[in-house]
């Protein structure tokens, strides 16, 4: 209601919106949403709730089928592990079996008692290890090859100790088989629901179950009240929301919207590094992965393409500035290296071995007269991860001093996942997080000549090298042998290191128990807590 | 029989005989230079085609040449629009995008044109089966909104600058195929046409000489409006990654870039955006222009 003169001077009433109310309102407005947004926040700390940012959509929650990062970071908290990686101290732990390995061929597992499935399915037994176990075998889920292939069979030794038979030894069993591929799932809802139901309902073992998802937007899960673990978890409800853009992500923070947030964009970090912004922590751990380039090599291209030329491969390696990509990509939140084996692996050696940080564009110019190449055009792939597409953009201004064209596609995840597992481009240009804290894990399946994702480098001794490394149980000697294939791909190239990029998280600071992991599809939130 | 004269020539060449200076073609140029903006839009996108022919001698730089000693410039006498986070300078960057945003413009009007004006035109002349599918599968394209058709069709046949072209011109394609459709519907019923038949005339020759050249002028006017929309198409495809890659300069991609930069570098978001709005803007003035001058229910 406002006030104004009418043509004779006289003060009248009026009902329509002023320049006043209009600031008014927009004043109490303003106030009221300034002050609601941490009340919201507050409601969610006292309603006991959580919300945890992911960069992207989970395709499925079934771990019998392949989950890329989102959903791996969901179903960490739905289902136990059989052992557990302990980051500390890079070894696995006992989480729903005990195990030990009776002889080379022969690793004996205790369940775990007391422990119950979600949704009344009932107490876990040998019954549901044996399936998980057997399942892979027999329905040749994508673990077969990656995580399973020494297994034999598991059988039933008495009750509720397991008998896990390998056709070789096989040194990262605990980590790789127990650890990356030993999610523990319930036999009685998987054999009755079916892989695509279970994706979308899954029953695990773990400290939350699943409660809902909205494609495109969230994913609830809900405090499992019978949890193993004393007291955890800690809060009620996690609710995932799907946050694509690192910029939405952050101010989805900073309006409380959401708790805790992965990724943020590397040029907002140094503001919350040095603790400048109130009631929001930082933590940075070095991470388990590393960004990299790789080369389909003959027959997988055509044998007179310049990739296949090893002076051709070495020149863009040395052509390569790591340092300007760790300060231009990530802010400094990543680790320079020329080779697959990050700090803490058994064999890791610290970097440079052979290309310089810096690079030494001279030396490349040199290897591509020597190769006879003067320059060609370069198609490389990558994903849908921006900050990689950024990357790209760098390494290609880099190659264009040796004359190299880079032609950069990027994909969605999906089909970049298909070009790449069917060997269809010609380099790539991408991160990948290793499974597990053991080398095996950082080598076999890429250099390996069976390897999963060798595009083409038969190299017979390096496999022989790598095929030993797991047989042998003795640290030394394994440490040698990973020597000498690290030694073989710097020389040859076939896939060529950028760095180790940390893991970075924000998160409001009254919460507790929240410890950032070096590796990016791994958050556990049984013990994280409001203060 | 010697009379194969259409009508439609009748007119013209008697303006001819008449004078040249009531030529259809005069009074249309006549009409277009009396509409100030248009003239003004013509001026300014024959800069910019200009710029952008000649832009690798127009600044001193590299679109995609890394300067990080001058990254995120703000803009100087050096880089009179800045530079962005990789330094590289804004203003190069532009010019350069305006041969992608000038080249896509281009490209999607000669196959959306190219095609969908012979469509429209077969599909309205002949009728029956023919134009029922024809249509039909143009209404069908017709439904879905462009972007998404444009998102859809890029995410089969993968980013680049030709797929760009193809996938935008085939979002446009039904646009002229409607438009040719209506006009050569109403003008197969006149008499001319009528005659036409009467006298023997091959269908050809009267799609040809009777139907094109009477809607050529509506054609033109949908051909600028259309190429202001691929513009703006190419720009959203860039913006959303789909479009042209990086490290090419595209100024639908560098405004998608310049958005993690908008609090501390207004320069990388500005710039695009006044490309984009000013040449749309120019295109969309020699549209109504070309609608005045060529399109005669307009002028009523």
């Amino acid at each position: 209601m406002s006030s104004k003169r009418d043509f004779k001077g006289t003060r009248t009433k009026s009902r329509g919106l002023t320049r006043r109310t209009a600031l008014q309102s927009a004043a109490v407005g303003g106030v009221a949403l300034s002050t609601a947004l941490p009340i919201f926040n507050i409601a969610r700390a006292q309603d006991n709730k959580l919300a945890y940012a992911m960069f992207g959509e989970p395709t499925g929650l079934n771990e019998f089928m392949y989950t890329e990062i989102h959903g791996s970071v969901v179903t960490t908290n739905i289902y136990d592990k059989m052992a557990r990686i302990n980051y500390d101290t890079h070894q696995s732990e006992p989480e729903i079996v005990e195990f030990k390995n009776e002889d080379p061929l022969t690793w004996v597992l205790k369940v775990r008692e007391g422990v119950k499935f979600h949704k009344g399915y009932g107490e876990l037994t040998d019954e549901d290890i044996l399936y998980c176990f057997n399942h892979v075998q027999e329905a040749g889920t994508f673990q077969k090859g990656i995580t399973h292939f020494p297994v034999v069979g598991a059988t039933r030794r008495s009750k509720n100790v397991v008998e896990v038979k390998l056709n070789t030894p096989f040194s990262a069993f605990p980590m790789v088989t127990m650890g990356y591929g030993g999610s523990v799932m319930c036999k009685a809802a998987h054999q009755e629901m079916g892989d695509q139901e279970y994706a979308r309902n899954p029953i695990g073992t773990g400290p939350f179950e699943f409660d809902s998802w909205v494609s495109g937007s969230h994913v609830i899960l809900k405090k499992n009240q019978n949890y193993w673990r004393e007291n955890q978890p800690y809060v009620d409800e996690v609710i995932y929301r799907t946050i694509v853009d690192p910029s939405v992500r952050l101010s989805s923070l900073l309006t409380g919207e959401i708790d805790i947030m992965p990724r943020p964009d590397p040029k907002d970090i140094a503001r919350f590094r040095d603790g400048s912004e109130p009631g929001i922590s930082y933590q940075s751990v070095p991470g388990w992965n590393w960004d990299y380039m790789d080369f389909t090599l003959a027959p997988h291209s055509p044998a007179d393409f310049p990739t296949n030329n090893v002076d051709v491969r070495r020149a863009i390696s040395y052509a390569i500035d790591r340092q300007t990509i760790v300060d231009e990509i990530y802010a400094g939140e990543a680790l320079v290296t020329d080779n697959p084996v990050p700090p803490g692996y058994l064999g890791h050696r610290p970097s440079p071995i052979v290309y310089p940080a810096r690079g030494d564009v001279s030396k490349a110019k040199e290897l591509m007269a020597k190769a006879g190449v003067s320059g060609f055009d370069l198609e490389v792939i990558t994903s849908d991860k921006e900050w990689l597409r950024r990357e790209c953009e760098l390494v290609s201004a880099m190659l264009s001093e040796i004359g190299i064209n880079v032609k950069i596609k990027g994909m969605d995840a999906g089909t970049y996942g298909s070009a790449w597992f069917t060997k269809q481009f010609q380099a790539d240009l991408e991160d990948i997080t290793i499974v597990s804290p053991d080398v095996d894990s950082a080598l076999w399946w890429f250099h390996h000549k069976d390897g999963m994702v060798e595009h083409g480098w038969q190299n017979t001794q390096v496999s022989e090298w790598l095929d030993e490394g797991r047989r042998e149980l003795d640290p030394a000697k394994r440490t040698n042998l990973y020597h000498n294939v690290v030694d073989a791909v710097l020389d040859d190239c076939p896939y060529i290191y950028f760095n180790h990029v940390n893991q970075v998280y924000l998160l409001k600071d009254n919460l507790d128990g929240f410890k950032a992991g070096p590796q990016e599809h791994i958050v556990p939130l049984g013990a994280v807590r409001w203060t | 029989m010697t009379v194969n004269k259409s009508p439609t020539q009748s007119p013209s060449e008697e303006g001819v005989e008449l004078g040249s200076s009531h030529s259809p073609l005069r009074l249309a140029a006549g009409q277009f230079l009396r509409h100030r903006l248009a003239v003004v839009g013509v001026v300014l996108i024959a800069l910019l085609s200009l710029s952008a022919v000649f832009a690798p001698y127009l600044t001193p730089y590299e679109p995609t040449k890394l300067n990080l000693q001058a990254k995120l410039s703000p803009p100087t006498w050096e880089f009179p629009l800045g530079t962005d986070h990789f330094g590289r300078d804004v203003l190069t960057r532009m010019l350069h995008g305006a041969r992608i945003s000038l080249l896509v413009g281009l490209g999607v009007v000669i196959i959306a044109a190219g095609i969908g004006t012979p469509l429209g035109v077969i599909s309205g002349f002949f009728g029956g089966v023919l134009d029922n599918t024809i249509m039909r599968l143009m209404d069908a394209l017709l439904t879905f909104p462009p972007l998404l058709l444009a998102v859809a069709i890029m995410g089969t046949l993968g980013p680049d600058t030709q797929n760009v072209i193809l996938s935008v011109g085939l979002v446009y394609i039904p646009v002229f195929a409607r438009l040719a459709r209506g006009n050569t519907l109403s003008l197969r019923e006149s008499t001319y046409v009528s005659a036409s038949v009467a006298l023997g005339a091959p269908n050809w020759r009267i799609i040809v000489l009777d139907v094109l050249p009477n809607i050529i002028g509506v054609i033109v006017v949908l051909v600028a409006v259309t190429f202001s929309k691929a513009v703006i198409l190419e720009a959203s495809l860039s913006f959303l990654g789909l479009g042209v890659q990086p490290p090419t300069a595209s100024w639908g991609r560098d405004l998608n870039e310049a958005r993690r930069y908008i609090e501390d570098a207004w320069w990388l978001a500005a710039f695009p955006t006044f490309m984009i709005a000013a040449s749309v803007l120019n295109m969309n003035f020699i549209g109504d222009g070309l609608r005045d001058a060529l399109d005669p229910r307009a002028n009523k």
